[in-house]
């Protein structure tokens, strides 16, 4: 069953058509890719699927459900979380309270449940922590636990901002660019935490990807969008040779 | 881990002990009344550092809160003869609601537009107080007002007034405290950090700023009833965009987002208009311009500043220790 | 009646609008309130007054005003710009704030607090036109903000430091690279936006007297009607400024006197809630 399929969405800003009429699909347990020249609407795509903005025309079905027209946060809650293409942690938080941060659809404590039920908070306080721990431990960022997020490496605030997203418990994982600004070794590495958060959390994976040699490697299935339509989809190898995405990639350099 | 837990205890005590002998070793009303100001005002500190401190949403337009807290108190005193708890809950009912209706258009601006919006809040409701008579007294305000009984005993001089602030001071502390390090605080400082991110978190960043006006406007209704029980005598003259700057201030000076920054604030913005006294007319000239020096020099507050000399003093300490020894 | 309401509303309008250039000014060089504005405003209208009171002559005393203005306008700048790249936003903008608290207790100490006679610089005749009355005050006022800011305008788009200006306040960087003095363009601003200020308080203190507490409520309404307008565009303070004095003097007129002042907070409050860049500006949608 397919967990997201987005079905001929437009998006419009004002007269320019920025997405339009994309179908996608990301089936579960599935990691996926969005690519296409620069411009071409990705970010935009993301940026319906999780409601930052609102759908021109079409529909969003997220786990047989349509999302369209909810909020960010209550989609967030139904499973789907995302990093962004600039990295944005909470900064002045320290690593471990951004992970604890991303449990906060998944508990409970509120402001007056705090004072009367002291015990029940404490815990469910506890049991964050530990499986904030538990998800800092898998990434191998126990070690800078209580540094300013804001101060670590940059590799190491896009892993934190993944365990972010993680600690909502999403089935479906969206990586805006998550390879941009690393070398060819952390890519490498890169791809292997991909595939393991994909076989350890049990979710699908959407990422939006420049490195082609990244994206083909890892991506089961991969939709091509120019100037804001679909083109072309299917395996990496199917489209590696599909002509009107040569065309739109290379078509560029001809002028 | 016993050690800790015993020093943490013999802490507490000493800290109870402070407070109980301080009324005792002091002198005069006049120094009374100021120590108790210091305490409302380390509440009204607390309620700008959970709205600006926390969620990074700017205010400022305390004092009108501030004020509805007091009117709403001294009118149930007067009017309807209510004691002091069922003043304190229409103090704090009437701010919360106020809050909401602050923090509705306030969800739309940030910066500047919000520093105005809620100057301009200020402003209105001062001019409410002025202009709706029948209800406010105008500009004579509201006198009569009587101190708190409980059980036969009045609270009726600043003395043991100060004991019922000081309940307040530390539950509001101990509140902020648990509030910032549990879930509640996680957003709040979420969205203080990234608006976006926190939403796409999975935080509702509207419900969320809505609560932290509401927390905010909470704690300056409590003040404001405490204020009014104790000086007896509300009048628009005291809820005016000076007291919301210094509200402000004695969050900023202190140390924004920082649990102890409004204690420190509480006490500096009290104390040094009093000890410009000798200045005369001009003390308030100086007061403005020391404040405007600190906020320029230590845009962070002065409380951590000072927690980053006391560890640098320890550091140095240690390092001559282990040179003693080597 | 409503006409004669409506020419008194643009009367204090287009004061509104003069103290709404300079916010707007300030706004786009420094993208934010300079909540020492009203301040200014008072200072020189109260050395204006002074300068009167010692027997100088009207003009002479205005434009003393008007400089001293200007210069309290640069020492600002020199003050909170010194510290825009230690200090954040908030504390910059509590910064004036701290100015304000200072300039305003620092005017009770000298001036005192009780409203003072202010002369004004036109004769006090009425003009009858049928039923209603109009005063060369009023006239006066209307023309000389009227061309004030025609003359800002032409300022900025004519003349080659005024174009600096606004390249400077506009894209910084830029203009640096361009070999714009930045520094030099940003102290103009705030002078200017002083000095303006400074204008519009010795036309507005013969209408409600002088008083060192009118610099909390004129400012207050010069920051409405820059927004209300659409902050960072000269028109739109006019536009504001206009529709806050008519509003207001309307309002007072058939609603209630008392709550005068509170009616251009509660057109902001709309304002801020309908359409947060003002009526000229137009809307952003917010990126990712």
């Amino acid at each position: 069953m397919a967990i997201l399929e987005l079905k001929d969405v437009t998006k419009k800003f004002g007269g320019l058509t920025a997405v339009d009429g994309v179908c996608l699909k990301v089936e579960e347990n599935q990691i996926c890719a969005l690519i296409g020249p620069n411009g071409a609407g990705k970010t935009t795509v993301f940026n319906m699927i999780t409601g930052a903005y609102q759908v021109s025309s079409g529909d969003v079905v997220f786990n047989g459900e349509s999302i369209c027209g909810k909020k960010s946060h209550e989609i967030v809650e139904r499973g789907i979380a995302r990093t962004f293409q600039n990295i944005r942690l909470f900064k002045s938080a320290t690593v471990l309270e951004n992970v604890m941060t991303g449990f906060h659809c998944k508990t409970k404590t509120g402001m007056i449940n705090v004072i009367f039920q002291p015990g029940k908070c404490r815990r469910e306080e506890e049991e964050t922590r530990q499986k904030s721990l538990e998800i800092l431990r898998f990434l191998g960022l126990e070690g800078v636990k209580d540094s300013e997020a804001g101060s670590i490496p940059y590799g190491h605030q896009r892993l934190l901002e993944i365990g972010r997203a993680l600690a909502t418990a999403p089935k479906l994982l969206l990586l805006d660019e998550p390879a941009a600004g690393m070398n060819s070794q952390e890519k490498k590495e890169l791809v292997e935490t991909i595939r393991k958060i994909r076989d350890t959390y049990h979710l699908a994976v959407l990422l939006v990807e420049h490195d082609m040699e990244l994206v083909m490697g890892i991506s089961e299935n991969i939709t091509v969008i120019n100037f804001g339509r679909r083109i072309a989809y299917g395996s990496a190898e199917e489209i590696q040779h599909n002509n009107d995405v040569i065309e739109a990639y290379l078509g560029r350099s001809d002028d | 881990m016993a050690n800790t837990k015993n020093k943490k205890l013999l802490m507490i005590l000493i800290l109870a002990a402070i407070i109980i002998i301080i009324p005792v070793l002091t002198p005069n009303m006049y120094i009374m009344q100021i120590i108790n100001m210091i305490c409302i005002y380390i509440i009204l500190g607390t309620s700008i550092n959970v709205l600006t401190g926390f969620t990074g949403q700017l205010s400022l337009g305390q004092a009108a809160f501030f004020g509805i807290g007091a009117y709403t108190a001294a009118l149930l005193n007067t009017r309807a003869g209510l004691q002091f708890i069922p003043c304190m809950i229409g103090s704090v009912l009437l701010t919360a609601l106020f809050g909401v209706v602050l923090a509705v258009p306030a969800l739309k601006v940030k910066g500047s537009y919000l520093a105005l919006l809620t100057m301009g809040f200020g402003e209105v409701v001062r001019i409410v107080m002025i202009n709706w008579t029948p209800v406010t007294n105008g500009t004579a305000g509201i006198l009569g007002i009587e101190s708190p009984v409980f059980f036969g005993f009045a609270f009726d001089t600043l003395k043991k007034y100060y004991f019922l602030i000081m309940i307040f001071v530390i539950a509001g502390i101990v509140y902020q405290n648990v509030i910032l390090h549990t879930r509640t605080g996680r957003a709040l400082i979420a969205i203080r950090e990234d608006n976006e991110a926190a939403e796409l978190t999975g935080i509702n960043v509207t419900t969320y700023k809505i609560r932290a006006f509401v927390l905010s406007a909470v704690y300056c209704g409590v003040a404001g009833c405490l204020y009014a029980m104790m000086i007896k005598y509300v009048s628009p003259d005291t809820f005016t965009n000076n007291v919301s700057s210094v509200i402000l201030w004695t969050a900023i000076v202190g140390g924004f987002g920082t649990v102890l920054g409004p204690i420190l604030g509480g006490v500096i913005m009290q104390v040094l208009p009093e000890a410009l006294r000798f200045l005369g007319d001009w003390r308030l000239v100086v007061y403005g311009a020391i404040l405007l020096v600190v906020i320029l020099r230590f845009p962070g507050g002065l409380y951590p500043y000072i927690e980053k000399f006391i560890e640098n003093r320890k550091a140095k300490k240690e390092a001559a220790g282990a040179a003693g020894r080597g | 009646m409503l006409f004669q309401q409506v020419l008194n509303g643009l009367t204090n309008g287009s004061l509104y609008a003069l103290m709404a250039v300079g916010v707007t000014m300030i706004y786009k060089s420094l993208g934010m309130l300079n909540f020492a504005h009203g301040d200014t405003m008072m200072v020189g209208t109260f050395i204006t007054l002074t300068f009167i009171q010692m027997g100088i002559p009207f003009y002479i005393a205005a434009l003393m005003g008007i400089v001293c203005a200007a210069v309290l306008g640069f020492l600002l700048e020199r003050i909170i710009l010194r510290k825009v790249k230690f200090s954040s936003f908030v504390n910059l903008l509590i910064a004036t704030v701290g100015v304000s608290y200072v300039l305003r207790n620092t005017g009770m100490v000298i001036w005192g607090t009780s409203p003072q006679l202010f002369p004004s610089m036109f004769p006090e005749k009425l003009i009858q036109i049928g039923s209603f009355n109009i005063t060369p005050q009023s006239i006066g006022i209307i023309l000389i903000s009227l061309a004030i800011i025609t003359g800002l305008h032409l300022f900025f788009t004519r003349v080659k430091v005024g174009k600096c200006m606004q390249l400077a306040s506009s894209d910084a960087e830029g203009a640096a690279m361009m070999g714009v003095n930045v520094t030099y363009m940003r102290f103009l601003t705030f002078g200017i936006s002083a000095g303006l200020a400074a204008i519009a308080g010795i036309m507005i203190a013969p209408l409600t007297y002088a008083r060192v507490d009118m610099s909390a409520t004129i400012g207050m309404k010069a920051f409405a009607a820059a927004i209300l307008g659409g902050i960072g565009n000269l028109w739109g303070a006019l536009l504001g400024g206009v529709i806050l004095g008519i509003a207001e003097a309307v309002g007072a007129a058939y609603i209630s006197t008392a709550y005068r002042d509170a009616f251009s907070f509660i057109i902001l409050f709309i304002v801020l809630f309908v359409k947060p860049t003002g009526l000229l500006n137009k809307k952003i949608e917010n990126k990712l």
